[in-house]
């Protein structure tokens, strides 16, 4: 559902773009103190812990975000159950041997440069992925024909809830970070078709696709879509009010810890 | 009703004590253009031997004024035609209509000393645009399509929203903000193609009147402005045809008698083509796209006898966009009023209307397996009934009431994929609204004018459907079910109005007003230019009333003979309730769409400059506007004044026709604004293998600052008794200055480890040609 109102609001702007022509500014932005972000999860499955922490930059910088090394970072359910997370790379924590089981509700603590940050997720429970079937569309496009591959996936929603869905592609073994995400509104309980789009790269014939299903927070997918709103490579901005998403972390930390169900089905195309 | 019908007891028996005082006697009737019958509104009809007793005719053209026995001369004038002198002897009740000529050419204009030109000086109301059709035609806009919405963009104090857009702010208010009348009914949406046009084809109107905030009490439900537009009426002397060719568009008008000074009836359409040039296109896709819309305006009248008279307008227009079979979208609006004009008495005109209006918007998605359609709906259906009792020359009434009932439709899903259908039906939404009016225009002494009145309105939110009570975070905490016509919350306002005007001298005056407005629909918009998709939502129990008070200051002075008018108005505007959104917020299709909102209150103050050379070869004005406009809501910029996305701190408009010869006009506009309040990253951070923009402030940052000159001109090719023909050619953004549309911060095409600014501009250049015909 999501999706095809997402294609309304973007149809309209990109009519107009077409006729428009486009130009490089110099835009004098203030310079902002930086903050800190953190990209947590868990899943179900081992060696799926982990904790990001880096920092915000100015605009006009080149992309190299600094790492907060150092930190404190520990996990715990409700009953207790704890682990420490230590740094593998700067500013990457991990505890491969903790993993999560649905149901039970997870929070990560990070101490990092004299603040500590809180976030807490519920993980939700797993739902299995029954086929994935490759599709092929050749269209026109400016005269020459061009073929698209991607695949379809089905799966079974679990009736009177709200689902929330985030998929992961991978292609080979690049992982693609489109955000894809959905939820069971208008199909709540029925078997969901979805295509899965991810444009970069392009999908050829003979390529491996593995796809995740991941069953995900309700503030969790909406942190992703406000994610996707604000996100540089898709010309962020066009909404009249962008703001930060809402994240789930205390102390005015950017970012999201989400604990997550995944299953995984591969596929070749052919 | 009960307080209503007293209500109107106690003013008549009041009325009843000045009314028939002795040897008074009253002249009235109709003033109307002598070529085509149509009624003039706003004509001013003035008695040379008393400075103080005068009239302007109103909506429907009539005026009446009651006098002493004696004899006078009295003027008709209106801008744009010969002035009409007469004289009269008054010995009993006289009805008299004015037929007045159209003035050739400016160049032909002799200056009759008995000419009143100081209008602006002596009405009462401030913060008033009267547009006349004439003025308009020589002003170049996009495409070539004169158009009434971009014109008054140029006045001080409206401000346009955006590029080739016909969406308007007023003093600091959003587009939301401006009531649209066409004939009476709501237009909730004025633009077509995305706002480059607006709905008004300039073809069927007579008259465009906008009060910015501080209109009469019989208007209300917004809180920036009343855009008052009437519908010609139609030639009721003899039958003709009007049309034009232009590069994108096209327009044809048929207009003429039912019977012969007795009633008549127009008709005109126009339809824009722009999407041949899609067919010009190799991809299949965008070859078979559709892009196109049409208006069609009608109208018809009979006077029954010369106390009763019948109007039935209608409009309708829609936007079709299509691409291929994949995807296909309009919307559009239909109106539709009648009308009944009745005169009890020389002195009480009465009107009672009946209308409808209409918005949707429709959209069907068909991509294989996968079909979608969406349908949007705003309705509502009105009863007005207005009087106006003109009792001394010093002494006029104006009251009545108004009942309207709303039915909004925020979305009807309809999803089919593999055979299998899911509905999704967002809760449609029921209000009753009403009001009450009275308005005094009194002249107690010679130089004070008096307007004031109170409007007093209710608002009812009705069942069936649930109704939600929110948490802070959003989440539901209750769900009430109503069942139909059961009374959820009913909000009552007061709003009084007030206008004092204190001529000084016959060349100045100081103008001081007050009112509160009060807004009941809002409308939900989350992109810069607005979309035809924007939701209106009503007030209910968590939206309550919008509610501003605006208190504004006026100095009014005419120069050299008349000949310039200058005006200064200053305002401030205290506004409560106020509407924007929560960071993040979720508004397309969303049920909950409430709890997305959040609530507070702003302010908006300016001064507007204004200079216009009304009469000569070379016309125009300067519009200079200073100005700000402010929101303080809880949640959002740390609750924090931030600037609203209208605040507009200068604003400058020039505007400058020349008539050359009898053939050629020439003219030209230039405007000048800073740019929008605007929400940019002030830094970025990496998140998911993405680069992402990082926010500090709402509408911290300014879009850059807009100009453009526009040139016009028009050759008249032949003029003869039967046959009118001429050719306007315009371009638009002569200099080619690249506007921006939009700014967008992107990742380097080139260099993937660099972010970047772009801007997006729409138009440079844009020249039109348009043949016209008159027959």
């Amino acid at each position: 559902m999501r999706k095809y109102i997402f294609f309304l609001s973007a149809i309209i702007p990109m009519g107009l773009t077409q006729l428009a022509c486009t130009k490089v500014v110099d835009i004098n932005l203030n310079d902002a103190a930086p903050k800190t972000i953190i990209e947590g999860g868990l899943s179900d499955k081992l060696a799926s812990c982990s904790v990001k922490i880096s920092k915000t930059i100015n605009f006009d910088q080149p992309n190299d975000f600094p790492a907060v090394t150092g930190a404190l970072v520990t996990i715990a359910d409700e009953f207790g159950e704890q682990a420490t997370l230590t740094e593998t790379t700067p500013g990457l924590y991990k505890a491969d041997f903790y993993r999560g089981t649905a149901g039970k509700t997870y929070t990560v603590t990070v101490y990092a440069e004299g603040k500590t940050y809180t976030a807490s997720s519920t993980m939700a429970y797993p739902i299995a992925i029954d086929t994935l079937i490759p599709q092929r569309i050749t269209f026109d496009r400016f005269g020459k024909t061009e073929t698209l591959n991607y695949v379809k996936i089905q799966y079974q929603d679990t009736r009177w809830e709200e689902n929330y869905y985030r998929f992961i592609e991978k292609i080979n073994r690049t992982i693609s970070t489109e955000i894809m995400i959905d939820n069971d509104m208008l199909r709540d309980g029925n078997v969901i078709s979805q295509q899965i789009y991810s444009e970069n790269p392009p999908i050829q014939e003979g390529d491996t696709i593995t796809v995740y299903l991941q069953t995900i927070q309700k503030d969790v997918f909406n942190y992703f879509s406000q994610l996707s709103q604000v996100t540089s490579q898709d010309r962020g901005g066009q909404s009249a009010a962008p703001a930060n998403p809402t994240s789930n972390f205390s102390n005015g930390a950017l970012g999201y810890f989400s604990a997550y169900s995944v299953r995984s089905k591969k596929i070749i195309i052919p | 009703m009960y307080k209503f019908t007293f209500f109107l007891s106690v003013i008549f028996c009041f009325l009843s004590s000045s009314a028939f005082a002795q040897g008074k006697h009253t002249i009235s009737g109709y003033v109307k253009d002598a070529r085509t019958g149509e009624e003039l509104i706003g004509a001013a009809v003035f008695v040379r031997e008393l400075s103080t007793a005068g009239t302007f005719s109103n909506a429907y053209g009539f005026y009446s004024i009651t006098l002493p026995e004696g004899k006078y001369n009295l003027t008709v004038q209106f801008i744009g035609y010969e002035p009409l002198l007469t004289q009269l002897v008054l010995k009993q009740n006289l009805r008299q209509n004015f037929s007045l000529n159209e003035k050739i050419s400016e160049l032909t204009e002799v200056i009759i000393t008995a000419e009143k030109k100081d209008e602006n000086i002596n009405k009462v109301q401030m913060g008033v645009d009267k547009m006349v059709m004439k003025e308009i035609q020589n002003i170049p806009v996009l495409m070539g399509e004169k158009d009434v919405l971009k014109t008054l963009q140029l006045m001080p104090g409206v401000k346009s929203a955006g590029e080739g857009n016909s969406g308007f702010y007023v003093r600091g208010g959003a587009t939301d903000q401006n009531l649209i009348l066409l004939d009476e009914a709501t237009v909730y949406n004025a633009s077509h193609l995305l706002g480059f046009f607006s709905v008004f084809n300039s073809d069927a109107i007579k008259d465009v009147t906008l009060y910015k905030g501080s209109q009469p009490a019989e208007y209300g439900g917004r809180l920036s402005s009343v855009l008052d537009i009437r519908m010609k009426d139609g030639n009721d002397k003899k039958f003709g045809v009007e049309g034009g060719i232009g590069i994108i568009s096209s327009r044809l008008k048929i207009e003429g008698p039912i019977v012969k000074d007795k009633g008549s009836f127009t008709i005109s359409g126009r339809r824009t083509y722009a999407d041949l040039f899609l067919k010009l296109s190799s991809d299949t896709l965008i070859n078979r796209s559709t892009l196109y819309f049409y208006d069609l305006n009608a109208k018809a009248n009979y006077r029954i006898n010369s106390n009763n008279r019948i109007f039935l307008s209608a409009y309708f227009g829609k936007d079709v966009l299509g691409l291929a079979d994949k995807f296909a979208f309009d919307w559009g609006n239909a109106t539709g009023t009648l009308r009944w004009n009745h005169l009890y008495t020389d002195k009480i005109f009465s009107n009672t209307s009946l209308i409808f209006s209409n918005y949707q918007y429709n959209i069907h998605l068909n991509f294989g397996t996968t079909k979608g359609l969406i349908i949007s709906r705003i309705q509502n259906y009105n009863l007005k009934q207005d009087y106006q009792y003109f009792i001394s020359s010093k002494y006029s009434l104006k009251f009545g009431f108004n009942s309207l009932y709303h039915k909004i439709v925020p979305g009807l899903v309809t999803l089919e994929t593999d055979n299998q259908t899911d509905q999704l039906n967002l809760t449609k939404k029921y209000a009753w609204e009403n009001a009450i009016y009275l308005s005094n225009e009194y002249r107690p002494v010679n130089p004070l004018n008096l307007e004031f009145g109170l409007r007093l309105s209710s608002f009812s939110i009705l069942g069936p459907g649930d109704f939600y009570t929110y948490d802070q975070k959003g989440n539901t905490t209750l769900t009430t079910k109503y069942n139909s016509v059961q009374f959820v919350k009913t909000y009552f306002n007061p709003q009084p109005r007030i206008s004092v005007n204190y001529i000084l001298t016959e060349k100045n005056s100081v103008k001081v007003s007050y009112a509160r407005n009060i807004q009941d629909l809002h409308l939900l918009s989350n992109s810069t230019s607005g979309n035809p998709t924007d939701a209106w939502i009503p007030s209910s129990n968590n939206v309550k009333p919008e509610i501003a008070d605006q208190v504004s200051l006026g100095y009014f002075r005419n120069f050299s003979e008349n000949n310039f008018e200058f005006s200064a108005e200053t305002y401030f505007k205290y506004l409560q309730n106020q509407v924007d959104f929560k960071d993040g917020a979720e508004i397309t299709l969303n049920e909950n769409v409430e709890s997305q909102l959040l609530f507070g209150k702003g302010r908006a103050y300016g001064i507007e400059l204004f200079i216009k050379k009304k009469y000569g070869k070379l016309n125009g004005w300067l519009g200079y506007t200073l100005a700000a406009s402010e929101k303080k809501i809880e949640g959002i910029n740390n609750g924090q004044y931030y600037k609203a996305k209208q605040d507009r701190t200068h604003d400058l408009s020039v505007v400058g026709i020349y008539e050359m010869s009898k053939k050629w006009t020439f003219s030209a506009t230039w405007v000048y604004y800073t740019g929008n309040a605007v929400t940019f990253p002030s830094g970025k951070y990496y998140m998911n293998g993405r680069v992402v923009n990082y926010y500090t402030e709402r509408n911290g940052y300014r879009m850059p600052a807009y100009h453009r000159l526009d040139i016009g001109a028009t050759l008249q090719s032949k003029k003869t008794a039967n046959f009118e023909s001429s050719w306007s050619f315009s371009c638009y953004n002569v200099y080619g200055r690249e506007n921006a549309y939009s700014i967008t911060f992107q990742q380097d095409p080139k260099d993937a480890n660099r972010t970047q600014a772009v801007q997006t501009t729409l138009f440079r250049w844009i020249p039109s040609v348009t043949y016209n015909i008159k027959f």
